[in-house]
């Protein structure tokens, strides 16, 4: 009876050959009940056919008086069209949207991160309305790998609404234990010693000296003699210890730096084309309202959203507008003046990133106009660290066969 | 009524072979005949079926018959008798009324 069943009505004198044939054909029935010169039965709609044909067979003549069970809801359903057509509409749309990128959530607090891999998934066409089956994660996956440095690993996965893209970011390893460790400080830059503060290790040039790049300023090996007069003579022992320099160095040295922009250029440029994109969001699904992502260079100018709320409580759908701005790259013709306007601009972002760390004493600039471009030399005088840590290597002879007084001279260096 | 043996060999081969009718009743509601060979009569105060050995009259009112497996019958309504009539003896009853 799982289809449902059909009531019958069958009229007639005697019905010993109904009750036989029913036991015969061992059919599937229900309700079956005699009034005054008829019978009513149930029969299940698999069974209904036969129950027929053997009725038929056996001279009777059934009518059907009614349906029962889930047949009654279909013919219900037949009577509302448009509850099947909303059934279909949604089932279609179900399967429509589940296989659609409606939203991208990229699981990292790094922004800059974030921007770079929305950047790489935009470029491999990962974007809104885009037919996942068509796409295949692994190749992004590896995609992303590639071109993204900063992330150690990336792995895509499917979500309800879309793609999650889970990140590991990769945090720069540390040096290894290397307190301890001998090590000299080698000059870093080209110039004259002002300040020395020594921690550790052997000062090998004083302040007032210039010194060039490579040069070791503080040694890490320290060599000690000692001298004892006996009858025989002068009886020098010599002591060699590694040690771990420690300490700063600063001074003042110069650093040429030359900005070069060509004449020909390409430059950013509003085409004064806006356009609006609204989605709307159910849960965390952003559901778009529009066919085609539009085509072009787009800068975003404003994301607004708004989602009711009830006494505070803000409700899991709402609406989302984003205007977008266009742009175009242009090749322009820059003049003098505009080209040496970009090159000190560049100049200043240098000076931002890579100076910060030094005192800015004086700056010249020399401005050179070449057929192409223009030329910007920068010359900066600075204060600041000049050596750097060097780790350099004992070779195994010179070691003393016993580690432990090797280990006492570290030790007494560090105490030192 | 007649003397059942207390060594029957056919009673016995009937009840290894599973041949026996087996009747289960709930309550007044509704009564379950397994073995049923035939179905006699199916108004709405008397079901009459027969198996094996016996013919069963169901008595009430409101009463209908469902079948949802071969040789099995299901009797629903308000039953208020159930007799239970050895067909051997209805053979002899209908033969003596006929002399």
């Amino acid at each position: 009876m799982t289809l449902g069943s059909i009531e019958y009505v069958i009229t007639g004198d005697s019905f010993a050959k109904l009750f036989r044939m029913l036991t015969r054909e061992g059919l599937v029935y229900s309700d079956m009940k005699q009034l005054s010169g008829e019978i009513r039965i149930c029969v299940s709609l698999e069974y209904c056919l036969r129950f027929e044909r053997c009725c038929k067979a056996a001279g009777y003549q059934p009518k059907r008086a009614g349906v029962r069970g889930i047949l009654r809801f279909y013919k219900k359903l037949t009577e509302h069209p448009g509850i099947i057509f909303g059934t279909i509409i949604s089932a279609l749309l179900i399967g429509y949207y589940s296989n659609v990128i409606l939203r991208i959530d990229i699981d990292t607090a790094d922004t800059a991160l974030r921007d770079r891999i929305t950047d790489v998934l935009k470029e491999d066409g990962f974007t809104a309305g885009a037919y996942i089956p068509e796409l295949d994660l692994v190749l992004e996956e590896r995609s992303l790998k590639q071109k993204i440095d900063e992330a150690a690993w990336i792995g895509i996965s499917r979500t309800g609404a879309g793609i999650s893209v889970d990140v590991i970011e990769a945090v720069e390893a540390e040096k290894g234990f290397n307190v301890g460790m001998p090590c000299h400080l080698v000059a870093c830059e080209d110039g004259v010693i002002e300040e020395v503060e020594l921690l550790d290790g052997q000062l090998m040039k004083c302040i007032g000296s210039g010194v060039t790049k490579g040069d070791i300023v503080v040694s890490g090996k320290i060599v000690s003699e000692n001298s004892k007069w006996s009858a025989d003579g002068e009886h020098v022992t010599r002591k060699t210890r590694y040690v771990r320099s420690i300490g700063k160095v600063r001074g003042s040295f110069t650093r040429t730096v030359e900005f070069e922009q060509p004449f020909d250029t390409e430059l950013k440029a509003l085409t004064g084309t806006e356009k609006k994109l609204h989605f709307i969001n159910i849960f965390s699904a952003q559901i778009p309202m529009f066919a085609k992502v539009p085509d072009g260079w787009y800068e975003t100018e404003y994301e607004k959203q708004d989602f009711p709320e009830i006494g505070g409580f803000r409700l899991p759908f709402g609406h989302t507008e984003i205007c977008l701005r266009e742009f175009d790259m242009r090749s322009q013709l820059l003049d003098e003046e505009e080209a040496f306007a970009l090159a000190e601009k560049s100049a200043y972002r240098y000076e931002q990133n890579f100076l910060k760390n030094y005192e800015l004493k004086n700056k010249n600039c020399r401005k050179e106009v070449n057929k192409d471009s223009v030329r910007l030399t920068v010359t900066y005088e600075l204060y600041g660290e000049i050596c750097k840590e060097s780790d350099f290597f004992i070779p195994a002879y010179i070691l003393p066969t016993d580690e432990n007084s090797q280990e006492k001279n570290v030790q007494d260096s560090e105490n030192n | 009524m007649g003397k059942t043996p207390d060594i029957s060999f056919f009673g016995k081969t009937r009840e290894l072979l599973c041949l026996s009718s087996y009747i289960k009743i709930v309550d007044n509601s509704s009564a379950l005949v397994e073995n049923c060979r035939q179905i006699s009569e199916c108004t709405e105060v008397c079901v009459r079926l027969l198996t094996g050995s016996f013919e069963i009259e169901f008595w009430g009112s409101g009463l209908s018959l469902s079948s949802y497996a071969e040789g099995c019958v299901e009797v629903r309504g308000l039953i208020e008798q159930v007799r239970l009539v050895s067909r051997g003896v209805r053979r002899r009853d209908n033969d003596s009324g006929k002399h």
